[in-house]
């Protein structure tokens, strides 16, 4: 029997002129999803189920390790010999650091917008939000912005903002967290009024900017009993006050929702 | 944070339901007995809509919310859809959408009803009166055996609540928003919605503490355009397309309200340090938890886990590849237990990939082809180390290489003319 000979390991310079061109787009779509945690169960994510207690808004680090360890068991598959070892050693932090920086994509994608590549680095910190709160059940299209100072600044660029239950949300930003804004969806903005001594009032709102003015308009009644409105005299009244040429069901609609509500957190401050 | 939002009084459809009748004339421009040669066809289409149902996804959001309890005197509830074109798609003749909101109290004796398409212009109940518009038509994209939900009306409700076409053209607008900050929803493409408005405000309830519950209808008015309704029926039959249900109270609820009972915090078990040592107090506040642990030769223990998301920022480790997820065990000699928490990352990692097979199969293609380009350019090489020639390519070199030992070799020995080959050499 002959003898075994000692393979030579040293692989210095073996896999020159290779690149990670040619990777396959769908093993980088899947590192980016998983770099957004979409692949992980629930248990991985929240060991204790008491973390995520009601009414509560929890701020969070990533744990950049923990996602490349995650990164790394999705490419472990196939890499059995020595060669495969060495070749990943060599090649397969690139791709890790393009999953990492563009995974923004991921939301971009889903929501159909365009991606214009910013050649950002990967970023040093990724933080988030996790709310439970009837707000992600009862206010559909919450609109979140995330701020890397307590006081203005630009906004963090978001990389997944999405509901995980019924009334779960989960918010992902690139960059540390300082200040966080929670606003009303605007679509579900509902028409209100007040009433003052027994007759229906509307501030009116400026058609240009948007803004509330000081004049008031008084809304009619088709039938008081009934709590039924006149809706074109009321419109008529509206349109009058707010001296506008046209009053079709956009300046209606404009004149008559409720203005938004903003909700703002800033870390170590209490909510204000 | 500021509202950017844009409002349109109407967003309608390419297209209407209904038979159309398409005219074709084709003129070939070819001359024969001094008349061109024309050819005309007429083909008959059907824009087919539903009529009689909507899917629930369509619907984006109510207000008051499905369920929800607070204080709605003040507010006029709406429907938004996910399209902007859907109230204009349930649309009239004149072009007025022909869709309502009808708020009703549970008192005022309105009841739903589910029955088949053919079934609902003959009412079994006495004094329900019926639009022959209800029948089924060409363009129904419903069967006759298809069921829908509709609802009867007392008379005196439905002509109270009853919207014109004027009405219902200012009770009914698109908006478009900004999807830049908003939650990612797989069915919002564009932003742009529709709503629909109720020109009736909800009941406050008579006395504090007494709840006032509310159903609110989504129902097409179209089929009642321009119908007389005799006196003496007690009930209208309306199409319900949507319907929600809320209750009215004295107790404020907005989303003010909702926000300022959100407690924040930092992801983490609450830990509470009474009986506990100082170290332990340390490991949980840094998002660890105690875990059972089925080790491979089969005993068990318990470990620390902590998932990806942290109370504080973590140094980053240099990234190291591992074979195996057992490589990724952290070993505490004070406390004597192990952190799994990356080894766990690392074998759901794995489990993934294995999850998507297509995945794996293009990862080890992609490994293995760069692998066996690795070893035919280090071939190369090697050979090339061996026979050094010029060329500006590989195959250049070889092709030289090849030329230059066999010219070596015809120099030396034999010759080609006289037909003499050096059998030791060659």
């Amino acid at each position: 029997m002959g003898r075994w000979i000692q393979g030579k390991c040293d692989r210095t310079g073996y896999f020159e002129g290779l690149g990670s061109e040619g990777f396959p787009e769908s093993v980088l779509e899947l590192l980016k999803e998983a770099s957004l945690f979409y692949h992980v169960p629930a248990a991985y994510l929240f060991p204790v189920p008491d973390m995520l207690k009601k009414d509560s808004l929890n701020f969070f680090q990533v744990d950049h390790n923990w996602v490349l360890a995650m990164l790394d068991g999705i490419c472990s598959v196939g890499r059995n010999a020595s060669i495969d070892y060495a070749h990943d050693t060599e090649l397969i932090v690139d791709i890790y650091r393009q999953a990492l920086r563009e995974n923004e994509q991921v939301r971009l994608k889903l929501q159909e917008r365009e991606y214009t590549d910013t050649e950002e680095d990967v970023p040093e910190v990724i933080s988030g939000f996790l709310l439970n709160s009837v707000l992600t059940e009862n206010f559909r299209g919450l609109e979140f912005r995330a701020y890397g100072q307590r006081e203005g600044g630009e906004p963090l660029k978001a990389l997944r903002i999405e509901t995980l239950g019924r009334q779960l949300l989960l918010g992902i930003f690139k960059g540390e967290i300082r200040r966080l804004e929670i606003a009303q969806p605007p679509e579900g903005l509902h028409f209100g009024f007040h009433t003052e001594d027994g007759v229906m009032k509307k501030t009116v709102r400026e058609i240009n900017e948007g803004k509330l003015g000081d004049k008031q308009a008084e809304l009619v009644w088709k039938s008081k009993e009934d709590r039924v409105i006149d809706v074109k005299a009321s419109a008529a009244k509206l349109k009058e006050a707010a001296g506008l040429q046209n009053m079709t069901s956009a300046e209606f609609a404009l004149e008559m929702i409720q203005n938004a509500q903003t909700g703002v957190y800033t870390m170590g401050e209490e909510f204000k | 944070m500021e509202v950017s939002m844009r409002f349109a009084d109407e967003d309608l459809p390419e297209i209407k339901s209904g038979l159309y009748e398409l005219e074709i004339e084709l003129n070939t421009g070819i001359r024969e007995d001094g008349t061109e040669k024309q050819s005309k066809e007429t083909i008959h289409l059907v824009a087919a809509a539903k009529r009689f149902s909507m899917d629930p996804g369509e619907v984006y959001s109510v207000y008051p919310a499905a369920g929800s309890e607070g204080e709605f005197s003040n507010c006029l509830p709406h429907i938004v859809f996910n399209r902007g074109t859907l109230p204009w798609e349930f649309g009239c003749r004149d072009g007025s959408p022909g869709l309502a909101v009808f708020l009703c109290t549970e008192d005022e004796g309105v009841q739903k009803r589910t029955m088949k398409v053919a079934d609902i212009c003959c009412p079994k109940e006495p004094g329900v009166f019926v639009s022959e518009h209800l029948r089924a038509q060409n363009s129904d994209a419903e069967t006759g055996d298809e069921t829908c939900e509709f609802v009867d009306i007392p008379l005196k409700l439905y002509r109270r609540l009853f919207t014109d076409s004027e009405e219902r053209k200012l009770l009914t607008h698109v908006r478009q928003v900004k999807l830049d900050d908003k939650v990612t929803d797989p069915l919002v493409r564009d932003g742009t919605f529709s709503c629909l408005v109720s020109k009736r405000y909800p009941k406050e309830p008579e006395e504090k503490g007494k709840k006032t519950a509310h159903k609110a209808y989504v129902v097409s008015l179209k089929e009642y355009e321009g119908v007389t309704i005799p006196e003496n029926a007690g009930f209208v039959r309306l199409i319900c397309l949507y319907a929600w249900e809320f209750v009215v109270t004295k107790q404020p609820y907005d989303f003010r309200a909702a926000l300022k009972r959100i407690s924040p915090g930092v992801l983490k078990r609450a830990v509470s340090p009474e009986g506990k040592q100082g170290e332990l107090v340390d490991i949980l506040s840094r998002g660890y938890c105690p875990v059972n642990h089925d080790v491979r030769d089969g005993s068990k223990t318990v470990s620390w886990y902590r998932g990806p998301w942290i109370p504080y920022g973590e140094k980053q480790m240099k990234p190291r590849y591992r074979i195996f997820s057992d490589q990724f065990y952290f070993y505490d000699p004070a406390c004597g237990m192990m952190d799994v928490s990356y080894a766990c990352a690392w074998q759901l990692g794995r489990m993934v990939s294995m999850n998507h097979l297509t995945v794996c199969r293009e990862l080890v293609s992609w490994r293995l082809d760069h692998c066996s380009e690795a070893a035919q350019n280090f071939q190369q090489s090697q050979l090339f180390d061996r026979i050094p020639a010029e060329g500006k390519d590989v195959g250049e070199q070889l092709i030289n290489a090849c030329v230059r030992a066999a010219s070596q070799l015809a120099a030396e020995k034999g010759d080609e003319a006289d037909g003499t080959v050096d059998s030791g050499k060659v």
